[in-house]
């Protein structure tokens, strides 16, 4: 599919599929605690993933290969092997939040039991992985996504007061009721949740999967600088829609069916529905991506063939680490620990690997020999370095923080 | 790294039990009592959600379940806490009174949800009552914390 | 031996003093093609020797490779002083036995070798 179609759905799909289990939660407690006095984080770290996605779609399309085969090359296989547990582990725990969110969606429209529900949604993901095309997998999930946009709505017909609102976006202090490492501990928080590791692997796998060439780099740059920032724009709705009915009544959020209250009385039972469709599929979308990230990084390090544009038997190794990334996920999450905690968790942790991820993307989309004449221009390069600067500082300063805020509480 | 990263999250597990002086067990009592009014807030939204019909008596089930188990923990939070002298005890114990004194009135809404009974007017007042004592032992304890 | 015998390892010269690690082979394509292959028989030109550290040069060793400027500045000034170093020029290579304990294993420079420079144009 080709044309103006072509480039819409591919928008409507990075829009929808921007938010997963992290930025959900993160930006709803954050907007109960801090009101929109964090939204600044969420704003650079949207800048900061389009500019590493869209070098690493750009290194996909160029080089028609995925970023870890690339990183295995340059880094030699001791450095790539740490960075490689590092981002393995990171993106295992993302899968278990998200199979997590997805339970706790579908228990706010069922009212089954959300431990009943984390092995169906996982097998859920499973099937599809198995046996749904690539390319229907990402829009189905990315348009369903877009229902997210409910939290927009919500938020307008919450009828705020937009002046307080712009005055917490543009003179971002901490609020009195927290203290500055508490709110710092965040900030890192959304940083991660914006820019989490396994983004990149995703996008430049599913570049190849999709087979881009030099081409389609005009699209896939639109998909990413349209796309990301309206995902970015959810976000803040989410935490102000959080900021406006939770932070008044001192509600602060630690549960999913807390963060669609909001919406609940912005839009009644009508909008709820199609919130938590929203829910449900970005946090689909979101696992079905984690366990593919899974799949991708692995086998792009030992060298397995991989692929969903293989048939399973083709890439069979990295279908089995798919599968065993599902039951390690689905195993976590039984011992009965609390799956907003583990996002909570998760997006800290994508901080402290953040700077092992995008390091490598920037120095192989400065490499003539993969990219030709397309390597990195000067603005892109001070853009991207500056942005190494500040992750190095956020991975740097997420641990300490965790144990002097005890992980934020 | 990896020593920083397992030291950091075995930190931030850590229960507020183990927090020994009297400052910091007032601090850790002080943040239940919070997570406990945040989940009764939580409860009286959804409450008020539902009577106007905003909010499907299966998410409000999925609300209060959540708040339930948020009071509960705080309780068992506040209980755990070891008091390192006989005042800080005796706040311990107001703040157990008012966190567990919450615990009826949220159960009672799943109650109401399948039953209609207590009346809402009933609950709404069972809860803010729970949510005024809870702010009162919050007081009490944060009075007592600047003190320190 | 495979690459990954060398790849890493400690270097000294004659007298037992250290000059570094083994970051990188470097190899030339001048033999002919072996049976049923396309591409020129690769011959072992020499070894890149770097004094302080065993991370790879992830590039930088090409003098067109500029940018991004601070991680080019940083990769290069981690890896000063290093040197490539002609295969004949190498008098003794890790033992089997050594490389497979996965300690001791040291190569050991003829007296009186040449150092290059290990940028590539």
């Amino acid at each position: 599919m080709r044309g103006p179609l072509a480039v819409a759905l591919g928008i409507l799909t990075a829009i929808g599929g921007f938010l997963d289990a992290g930025d959900l939660v993160t930006n709803a407690v954050v907007g109960s605690r801090f009101g929109l006095t964090l939204a600044w984080v969420v704003v650079m770290g949207v800048i900061g993933i389009c500019v590493f996605a869209h070098m690493s779609g750009k290194v996909a399309a160029v080089s028609g290969r995925a970023t870890f085969e690339i990183i295995r090359e340059r880094l030699g296989p001791r450095a790539a092997g740490a960075n490689l547990v590092a981002s393995l582990a990171v993106t295992v725990l993302t899968l278990t939040a998200e199979i997590g969110g997805m339970a706790l969606a579908l228990q706010l429209a069922s009212s089954v039991e959300r431990r009943l529900w984390m092995p169906v949604a996982a097998l859920a993901v499973w099937l599809v992985l198995w046996r749904v095309r690539f390319q229907v997998m990402e829009n189905v999930t990315g348009l369903l996504g877009l229902t997210l946009i409910g939290f927009a709505v919500a938020l307008y017909l919450l009828g705020p007061d937009w002046g307080e609102l712009a005055r917490q976006t543009l003179q971002p202090a901490v609020p009195p009721s927290e203290g500055a490492a508490v709110y710092w501990y965040f900030a890192i928080a959304l940083l991660g949740a914006a820019m989490t590791p396994y983004e990149v692997f995703f996008f430049s796998s599913g570049g190849v999967e999709e087979r881009w060439t030099v081409k389609d780099l005009a699209t896939s740059r639109l998909n990413v600088f349209v796309g990301f920032p309206f995902g970015g724009v959810l976000s803040i709705a989410i935490a102000g829609c959080a900021a406006v009915v939770l932070l008044p009544l001192g509600i602060e959020v630690d549960a999913m069916s807390q963060i669609v209250l909001p919406v609940a009385q912005a839009g009644g039972p009508l909008l709820l529905a199609v919130v938590i469709v929203g829910l449900v599929s970005a946090t689909t979308g979101a696992a079905l991506e984690t366990a593919l990230s899974a799949g991708y990084t692995l086998s792009q390090y030992l060298g397995w063939s991989w692929g969903k544009f293989r048939r399973p038997a083709e890439a069979a190794r990295f279908h089995v680490a798919m599968i065993v990334a599902l039951v390690v996920a689905v195993g976590v999450l039984m011992t009965g620990v609390d799956p907003i905690a583990v996002t909570e968790y998760s997006v800290v942790f994508s901080a402290v690997a953040l700077p092992l991820t995008y390091l490598p993307i920037l120095v192989v989309a400065n490499d003539p020999e993969y990219m030709g004449e397309h390597v990195n221009g000067r603005v892109l390069n001070a853009v991207g370095t500056l942005y190494l600067v500040i992750l190095v500082v956020a991975s740097a300063a997420a641990v300490p923080l965790m144990i002097v805020t005890e992980a934020g509480a | 790294m990896l020593v920083g990263v397992l030291a950091g999250t075995l930190t931030g597990c850590t229960p507020a039990g183990t927090r020994s002086d009297a400052a910091n067990v007032l601090g850790s009592i002080v943040e239940h009592l919070e997570a406990a009014s945040s989940a009764v807030a939580t409860a009286t939204l959804a409450v008020e959600l539902h009577e106007q019909g905003r909010l499907p008596a299966v998410t409000t089930d999925a609300a209060v379940d959540d708040a339930t188990l948020t009071v509960s923990e705080a309780v068992h939070g506040i209980t755990t806490v070891v008091a390192p002298d006989a005042g800080t005890a005796g706040l311990r114990t107001t703040a157990i009174g008012a966190a567990s004194a919450a615990l009826g009135p949220v159960a009672d809404v799943r109650t109401w949800l399948a039953d209609g009974a207590p009346e809402g007017d009933d609950l709404r007042t069972a809860l803010d009552e729970a949510a005024t004592d809870l702010e009162a032992a919050t007081t009490a304890v944060e009075q007592a914390e600047a003190a320190q | 031996m495979i690459a990954g015998d060398l790849i890493d390892v400690e270097v000294r010269d004659a007298d037992g003093e250290r000059l570094g690690y083994v970051v990188d082979l470097r190899l030339v394509l001048d033999r002919p093609p072996e049976a049923g292959a396309v591409l020129a028989g690769a011959r072992l030109h020499g070894l890149v020797v770097s004094p302080r550290t065993r991370t790879s040069f992830l590039g930088y060793e090409r003098t067109s490779v500029r940018a991004p400027w601070p991680i080019a500045q940083l990769l290069r000034r981690r890896h000063r002083g290093s040197f490539l170093v002609h295969w004949p020029d190498v008098a003794s290579v890790p033992s089997l036995d050594a490389t497979r304990r996965g300690k001791g294993a040291i190569v050991v420079l003829r007296r009186g070798f040449d150092r290059y420079d290990p940028a590539l144009t």
